[in-house]
C-alpha cells in the first residue's frame, strides 16, 4: 500500500504543478475566446485532483498489497528488469553516437545475453541478421533516415543507408 | 586469426581513404544528397520538394533523398539541417514560415544568419472568397460589412501564429478592418468550415483555392497581387492592389544549404537547380499546379535580399498580434 | 452501361490488376511495420505515378489506402504494436485474444473485417455519394466537440475492472494531450523551453511505449517463471472462422461498418477515431463472454471493420467536394493535384469512369486482402517463434524504429522509453493505459472544438443546444457517460423488488 501511496503522491503532484502552469498561462488577446489557452487545462487540472483523492481513499480503505518487482533488487526478476530498463536507455542515448546500425546490434546481442540467453553463437547472427534487416528495409527500401552516428561512423553509414 | 585482424584493418583503412575528402568538389556528389522537408508528409509543400527533387537529380548525378522533419513548426527541420555538416549533403527547403519563425524569435537557430540561399522556384498566389451562399457578392461589401462591424466576420487558416494569420491581419490591417482569425488544423477541415457556413471568409493558394471555386462552391471576391489572375475563371475577380488594399503577401518556396559549404560545391547544386528548373518536367508541373502565373523564380542574391525586406514585415505584424517571444 | 463496362476494362486490365495487387501488398506490408504510415506508404507510390495515366494511379494508392488500413492489425495483433494509428483500438482485444493462443482466429476476423467494411463503404460512396458529402457539411466544430465526448465515453468499457482509476487515466491522457502549441491561439503550454515539445507528444510513441514497451518489460519479469517453449506453439497463420459463427456477430460487422463510413465522410476525423468509437460502441455490452479487453473477437471486428469503411466513406467527400475526409485521403488528392485532376463537383462529371474505377479497385483490394493477410502474417510468425529473450529485444528495436520514424525524431524515441515505465507502473497499479491513449487522442480534438465553436458564436455556447445534429450527438454523449450508473442502480434495485 505504501508504494501505492507514493506513486499517488507524484501524480498529485503532477497534476497540482500542471493545475499551478496552467493559471500562469498567459490570458487571451481574443476576447470571444472565453476558454484561452489556460481554461481547457484548469478544468482538467480541478477533476484530476479531484478523481485521485477518490482513489486515494479507496487504496488507504483497501489496503490492497501491490508487488513491483522492478523496485526489489532482491530478486533476480527485479535485477533483470532494472538492467533491461538502463539498456534500453543506453540504447537511446548511443543512437546518435554510434549510429542506429551498430547501436542496434550491439543492443540486442548484450539485452537478449542479459535476459539469459546463452547460445553465442546464435545470438551473433541473430544481433548481426537483425540489425542488417533492420537498416535495408526501413533505411534502403523505405527512406527512413535512420541516426547515423558522428565522425567516421557518420562516413561509413552512407556507404549502407 | 590474426591475419583476419590485419585484412579487416586494412579494409576499413582502404574506405576511410576513400571517404576522406569526400568534400571536395571534384567528385561531389560521391553518394545521396538528403533534401530536407521542415513540414510533414503530403502537404503542398512536401510535394514539391520531393518532385523538385525528382528532376534535380537528373542534372546532379545522385538521387536527393527526401527527408520529412516536420516537428515543432519547422524548427525541427531547420536544427537538423543546422546539425549536418556543411558539406553540400544536406539541401533544405524553405518557405515563408522559417522567416516567421525567426521573426517571432522562437528558435535559437536564426536561419538568416546559418544558411545560403541556392534560388527561389515559385511563388504561390492567395485568394480570398466568400461561400456561394454567402451574402457577401463583392470584396467591397465585404469590406463594408467588416468595417460597420468590427470582429464579427470570421476568417479561417492554418496554424496560429502562421503564414495564413500573417496574411488575414497584414489585409486587415492594410483595408483598415478588423476581422477575427480562426485557425484550423487541416485544410479539410478549413474547407469544410466554410462551405458548412462556419467561416465568413475563406483564404487558400490558388490551386486547392481553384478545387472549390471551379465548381461554384466558393465565390473569388480578391487575389492578393498587384494585377488580375490570367486564369479564365478568375478573369473577373479583382486584385487587391486595384481595389486600394496595398497587401500582396503569397507563399512562396525554395532551397538553401548550409553557410559555409564550399563555394564550389555549391556552384554545382545551384547549376543542377537551375537546370531542374528549366526542364520541360518543371515547367508541365508549375503549370499543373498553377504555380507559373505570377513570377517567383529568383536568383541566390536576389533572394537573399528579399528575406530581409519579408523578415520586416513580418516582425511588425507579429510584435501587433503579441506573437513574438521575448 | 457503357460506363461501368469502360471502368472494368480500365481496372481489371492484366496492367492495372497488378497495380491493386501490388498496392494491396505494399499496404499492408506498410501498415504492419510500425511507424511506416499508410500515408507514407502512399507518398512512396508517387513517383511511380508520375508517368501513369490516371486510372491507373489512383487504382495503385485507393488498393495501398484498403491494404495500410487493415494491416495495421497485424502488429497491434502479435506484438501489442499497432502498426498504424488506425489499428489502435484493436489491441485492445486483439492481444489478449493472441495471449490466449488464438492469434489465428483474431486475425482471420481482422481481416475478414477489414474487407467487410471495405466493401461496405464502397457501396456507400456508389450509391449516395453527392448526398452523402453534403450532409458531411452538417459536421461542424459543435458536431465534432460531441463526436469527442462520444469516443472518451469509451472509458465506461475499457476501464470495466476500476472505473475510478480508468477515470483519472483518461484526464491523464487529456493532460497530456494539452502539451504543445495552443491551437487557438498558439501560445506555448507546458512545454518549458523545449522545442520538441511545441508540436506535442505524438500518441503513437505514448502507445508503442506504454504497450509494447510495458509488455516486454512484464514478460521479462514473468519470464523465469515460465516455461521457456511457451510460444514455440507452432506456425501463427490466418484462420478463417466458420461463416455460421461470423453471422452471429453480423450486427458488429455493419454496425461498425456504418460508424466507418460516416466519420470517413466528416473532415477532420480518420480512421483511427472511427475505430476508437466504434469499439466503445461495441464495448458497451458487460455481460459479453469473454469480457471486452479481454479478447473478444467483437472488439476485433468493430475498429477494422470501422478502419476500413473509412476508407470508401472518405473518398466521398475528396471526390465530390474537394475535401479530403482523413489525413490519408488529403495525401491522395495531393497526387490528384499532381497527376492533373482536381478533384471536386466538376470531377464525378468530367470523369465519370473514376468513381466506378475507385469502386471497382476498393473491392478487389478487400477481397485480396485475405492473401495479402496470410503472406505478412506467415512472415511475421517467422518472428513469434523466437525464444523469448530474443523475440522480447527484437519487438524493443521494432519498437524504437516505429517511433523514431513517425517524425524521424530522437525525442519520439525518448517518449516511447518514459512511457514504457508509465505503462509498466499503470499495468502494476491496475490503471489503464488505453485510456491514457484515448485522452490523449480525443482531447485535442474536444478541446479545439469546443473553443472554436464558443469563437464562432461570438463568445457565447449556444451553439452546442441551438444546432440540432450536436445536440443530439451530445445527448447520445451523456447518456453513454451516465448510463452504466442508471442500469447499475437499477439492477440494484431488481433484487429487492423481486
Amino acid at each position: 500500500m505504501a508504494i501505492e501511496l507514493v506513486f499517488n503522491i507524484i501524480l498529485g503532484l503532477c497534476f497540482a504543478f500542471y493545475l499551478f502552469t496552467a493559471t500562469q498561462l498567459p490570458a487571451t488577446d481574443n476576447p470571444i475566446d472565453i476558454l484561452g489557452a489556460g481554461g481547457f487545462p484548469i478544468i482538467i487540472g480541478i477533476l484530476g485532483l479531484i478523481v485521485l483523492a477518490m482513489v486515494t481513499l479507496k487504496v488507504v480503505k483497501d489496503k490492497h498489497h501491490v508487488h513491483i518487482p522492478m523496485f526489489d533488487l532482491k530478486l533476480p526478476e527485479g535485477r533483470m528488469l532494472v538492467v533491461n530498463v538502463i539498456l534500453l536507455a543506453a540504447y537511446v542515448a548511443l543512437l546518435d553516437v554510434l549510429g542506429f546500425a551498430v547501436s542496434t546490434a550491439l543492443y540486442l546481442f548484450i539485452a537478449a545475453a542479459s535476459i539469459g540467453y546463452r547460445k553465442w553463437g546464435r545470438l551473433v547472427v541473430f544481433s548481426l541478421l537483425t540489425a542488417t534487416v533492420l537498416v535495408v528495409v526501413f533505411g534502403t527500401v523505405f527512406y527512413v533516415p535512420l541516426p547515423r552516428g558522428v565522425e567516421f561512423l557518420r562516413e561509413l553509414s552512407y556507404l549502407i543507408y | 586469426m590474426k591475419s583476419k585482424k590485419i585484412i579487416a584493418m586494412a579494409i576499413v583503412t582502404a574506405v576511410m581513404a576513400t571517404l576522406v575528402g569526400s568534400a571536395s568538389a571534384q567528385n561531389y556528389p560521391r553518394r545521396p544528397v538528403e533534401m530536407v522537408i521542415p513540414f510533414g508528409t503530403g502537404g503542398a509543400s512536401d510535394i514539391f520538394a520531393r518532385q523538385y527533387s525528382e528532376i534535380a537529380s537528373k542534372y546532379l548525378g545522385k538521387p536527393l533523398v527526401a527527408v520529412n522533419k516536420g516537428g515543432a513548426g519547422t524548427i525541427e527541420g531547420l536544427l537538423y539541417a543546422f546539425g549536418a555538416p556543411a558539406d553540400g549533403y544536406t539541401i533544405m527547403e524553405i518557405t515563408p514560415s522559417l522567416l516567421i519563425v525567426e521573426a517571432q524569435n522562437k528558435s535559437s537557430v536564426k536561419f538568416r544568419k546559418e544558411f545560403e540561399p541556392i534560388m527561389k522556384v515559385q511563388s504561390d498566389v492567395v485568394l480570398f472568397g466568400v461561400a456561394a451562399k454567402s451574402p457577401h457578392k463583392t470584396i467591397d461589401d465585404l469590406i463594408t460589412f467588416a468595417k460597420a462591424n468590427p470582429k464579427k466576420l470570421k476568417i479561417g487558416g492554418l496554424s496560429p501564429g502562421g503564414l495564413d494569420d500573417y496574411i488575414a491581419n497584414g489585409f486587415a490591417r492594410a483595408a483598415g478592418i478588423q476581422w477575427t482569425y480562426v485557425p484550423y488544423k487541416s485544410g479539410s477541415e478549413l474547407k469544410a468550415a466554410v462551405l458548412g457556413g462556419e467561416l465568413d471568409v475563406y483564404q487558400d493558394k490558388l490551386i486547392s483555392f481553384m478545387s472549390l471555386a471551379s465548381g461554384g462552391d466558393i465565390k473569388p471576391l480578391v487575389v492578393l497581387h498587384d494585377k488580375r489572375l490570367d486564369v479564365p475563371e478568375l478573369k473577373d475577380v479583382p486584385s487587391s492592389v486595384e481595389k486600394k488594399v496595398n497587401f500582396t503577401q503569397g507563399s512562396w518556396r525554395g532551397f538553401v544549404i548550409k553557410k559555409d559549404t564550399p563555394p564550389p560545391v555549391k556552384k554545382i547544386i545551384i547549376d543542377a537547380f537551375q537546370k531542374a528548373y528549366d526542364d520541360p518536367a518543371y515547367k508541365e508541373m508549375e503549370k499543373k499546379e498553377m504555380t507559373n502565373l505570377i513570377p517567383g523564380y529568383m536568383k541566390a542574391d536576389e533572394f537573399r535580399k528579399s528575406w530581409d525586406t519579408e523578415f520586416d514585415a513580418y516582425a511588425t505584424i507579429f510584435k501587433d498580434l503579441g506573437l513574438v517571444k521575448q | 452501361m457503357d460506363i461501368i463496362l469502360q471502368s472494368l476494362v480500365a481496372v481489371f486490365n492484366p496492367m492495372t490488376f497488378v497495380l491493386v495487387v501490388a498496392g494491396t501488398l505494399f499496404g499492408m506490408i506498410c501498415g504492419a511495420l510500425p511507424g511506416l504510415s499508410t500515408s507514407m506508404a502512399i507518398i512512396l507510390c508517387l513517383p511511380f505515378t508520375y508517368s501513369m495515366d490516371p486510372i491507373a494511379a489512383i487504382v495503385l494508392m485507393v488498393a495501398t489506402y484498403v491494404g495500410g488500413a487493415c494491416g495495421g492489425s497485424i502488429s497491434a495483433i502479435l506484438i501489442k504494436t499497432p502498426g498504424t494509428p488506425e489499428a489502435v483500438a484493436t489491441t485492445f482485444d486483439g492481444y489478449p485474444m493472441a495471449q490466449n493462443g488464438r492469434a489465428g482466429e483474431a486475425l482471420g476476423l481482422a481481416v475478414t473485417a477489414s474487407a467487410f467494411g471495405t466493401i461496405f463503404s464502397a457501396f456507400a460512396m456508389l450509391v449516395a455519394s453527392p448526398a452523402l458529402a453534403v450532409a458531411a457539411l452538417s459536421f461542424q466544430s459543435a458536431e465534432y466537440f460531441g463526436l469527442g465526448l462520444i469516443g472518451l465515453s469509451c472509458i465506461t468499457s475499457i476501464g470495466a475492472k476500476n472505473q475510478m482509476k480508468a477515470v483519472l487515466s483518461v484526464l491523464i491522457g487529456l493532460m497530456i494531450s494539452t502539451i504543445g502549441l495552443d491551437s487557438i491561439n498558439g501560445v506555448e503550454r507546458f512545454a518549458f523551453e523545449q522545442p520538441f515539445l511545441l508540436n506535442g507528444i505524438n500518441y503513437i510513441a505514448v502507445m508503442i511505449g506504454a504497450f509494447a514497451i510495458g509488455e516486454v518489460y512484464k514478460n521479462i519479469e514473468e519470464f523465469r517463471h515460465r516455461d521457456n517453449t511457451l510460444r514455440d506453439e507452432g506456425k501463427v497463420s490466418v484462420k478463417l472462422m466458420k461463416f455460421s459463427e461470423m453471422a452471429k456477430m453480423w450486427a458488429t460487422f455493419v454496425k461498425a461498418s456504418i460508424i466507418g463510413t460516416i466519420i470517413g465522410i466528416i473532415p477532420a476525423a480518420g480512421g483511427s477515431i472511427a475505430s476508437l468509437i466504434a469499439y466503445g460502441s461495441e464495448a458497451r455490452d458487460k455481460n459479453a463472454t469473454p469480457k471486452f479487453g479481454e479478447g473478444n473477437p467483437r472488439g476485433i471486428i468493430a475498429p477494422e471493420a470501422s478502419n476500413n469503411a473509412c476508407v470508401g466513406g472518405s473518398m466521398v467527400p475528396t471526390l465530390v467536394l474537394g475535401i479530403p475526409g482523413s489525413p490519408v485521403a488529403a495525401v491522395i488528392m495531393a497526387a490528384f493535384m499532381i497527376i492533373g485532376i482536381t478533384p471536386g463537383p466538376l470531377l464525378l462529371r468530367d470523369q465519370p469512369i473514376m468513381l466506378n474505377a475507385i469502386f471497382l479497385t476498393l473491392i478487389a483490394a478487400a477481397l485480396l486482402l485475405f492473401v495479402g493477410g496470410r503472406f505478412v502474417t506467415s512472415q511475421f510468425g517467422h518472428i513469434l517463434r523466437l525464444p523469448y529473450p530474443l523475440l522480447g529485444t527484437l519487438i524493443v528495436t521494432l519498437g524504437l524504429v516505429g517511433a523514431y520514424s513517425l517524425k524521424n525524431s530522437l525525442y519520439d524515441v525518448i517518449i516511447m522509453f518514459i512511457f514504457g515505465l508509465v505503462g509498466y507502473l499503470f499495468d502494476k497499479f491496475k490503471y489503464s493505459s488505453a485510456a491514457v491513449i484515448l485522452g490523449l487522442i480525443l482531447g485535442d480534438l474536444i478541446e479545439n472544438s469546443l473553443r472554436k465553436q464558443i469563437i464562432i458564436g461570438d463568445g457565447s455556447a449556444a451553439g452546442f443546444v441551438t444546432r440540432p445534429v450536436a445536440l443530439v450527438i451530445l445527448v447520445v454523449a451523456i447518456l453513454t457517460f451516465v448510463w452504466p450508473s442508471i442500469s447499475k442502480m437499477m439492477s440494484k434495485k431488481k433484487p429487492v423488488a423481486a
